[in-house]
């Protein structure tokens, strides 16, 4: 394991000041504005321990919205909502194919475990839906809601391909993952990446997480996982319908569907010239129907 | 509605920490009924402010809404 030389400079356990570009040490990458980060989600390598859920609610002052159990194997939280920002799924992989499982390979893991997160599209359309303009891109390439001016519509929820923004009707605002917006400013990893023990969340610049994943796509491959494949980098699927591609993207074995996530995700405005010219085309046909029926009744009537 | 006062410990968005003055630590969501806005929150952090909060229980998780914010 290779240690930043900077590390050196830091001998001490407890520090008196925050360390300057923190990420440098933690995440191996200087956190810069005008450059794209995100998120590379390898689930191969995630264990299910929700370190990252815990470090996500505990930086964002978070409230526990679920303290029942969900029914839902290990999940307690059930999915992403107002006050959840990254959601640990547990996929139970047994009696697959409508049968019922008699018998399981030793040694072998039946589960498939995924952290989901705002997806900080390219192309972001909650942020197209948003008429107040409190979706905004950041100097990080990021998508964050700016709670001031927030009015609570609601228009960027039904937007969201992924169903990850959500209203919080107490405060009447939207609310999704920020990519930790106040902690990049500082030069610190966002909260999830830095608690995950397994580094099944890595946090960087996007161009060499898309590296890294091709590599480690290729490395499970020759391990002899060929399911492995990436969602969300440009041409795959998750990056359809205009989203170019996904800031935060993943590593996944098995069909977007199992994980929750739509195979062919699409932009909401890709649909507004369609839908309109349907309703003329439907109105133009009202309007010619009406013409033809009073034209015949009026003769009719002489 | 119920009255608590105590130390604001951490602002993020409309949600801020306190430390009530019988030393539980308790997270308040302002309520979008309030006439405060997140924006002005953050002065209350930044001077870890003495306040008296109105509220009432939140009723979708484990926080609490505050209706009313007042400096002490």
């Amino acid at each position: 394991m290779q240690i930043h030389p900077r590390a050196r400079e830091y001998p001490d356990s407890q520090f008196s000041r925050p360390i300057r570009d923190e990420s440098e040490l933690t995440a191996g990458v200087k956190i810069e504005p005008g450059k794209s980060y995100g998120f590379f989600t390898d689930t191969t390598r995630c264990i299910g321990c929700k370190a990252c859920e815990v470090a996500c609610k505990e930086w964002n002052a978070l409230p526990a919205d679920s303290v029942g159990l969900t029914g839902m194997s290990y999940d307690n939280t059930g999915g992403l909502s107002a006050s959840t920002w990254r959601h640990v799924a547990f996929i139970e992989k047994i009696g697959h194919g409508g049968g019922r499982a008699t018998e399981m390979a030793p040694y072998q893991s039946n589960w498939l475990m995924m952290s989901d997160v705002c997806k900080h599209c390219h192309n972001a359309p909650c942020l197209e839906a948003c008429p107040t303009g409190a979706l905004f891109k950041t100097e990080f390439d990021t998508v964050v809601v700016q709670q001031d001016v927030c009015n609570g519509c609601g228009y960027c929820v039904p937007a969201c391909p992924f169903g990850v923004i959500d209203v919080n009707l107490d405060d009447g605002k939207a609310h999704k993952c920020t990519l930790c917006y106040d902690r990049l400013k500082g030069g610190f990893e966002p909260a999830c990446a830095k608690s995950c023990p397994t580094d099944s969340i890595q946090f960087g610049e996007l161009a060499e997480l898309h590296r890294r994943a091709a590599e480690r796509v290729q490395e499970l491959h020759r391990l002899g996982v060929e399911s492995a494949y990436l969602y969300g980098t440009p041409g795959a699927p998750g990056a359809t319908g205009g989203l170019e591609y996904l800031n935060a993207f993943f590593l996944l074995t098995d069909a977007p569907e199992v994980y929750n996530l739509p195979r062919a995700p699409t932009r909401a405005s890709n649909r507004v010239m369609p839908s309109l010219l349907s309703g003329l085309a439907t109105m133009a046909g009202f309007a010619v129907a009406a013409v033809a029926l009073f034209a015949g009744a009026s003769r009719n009537g002489r | 509605m119920k009255t608590a006062e105590g130390t604001v410990l951490l602002v993020q968005e409309s949600r801020m920490k306190v430390q009530l003055d019988s030393g539980a630590s308790q997270l308040f969501i302002i309520s979008h009924k309030s006439p405060a806005e997140p924006q002005e929150l953050q002065h209350l952090q930044k001077a870890q402010a003495k306040v008296r909060i109105t509220y009432e229980e939140g009723d979708r998780g484990m926080y609490a809404v505050a209706r009313r914010i007042m400096e002490i």
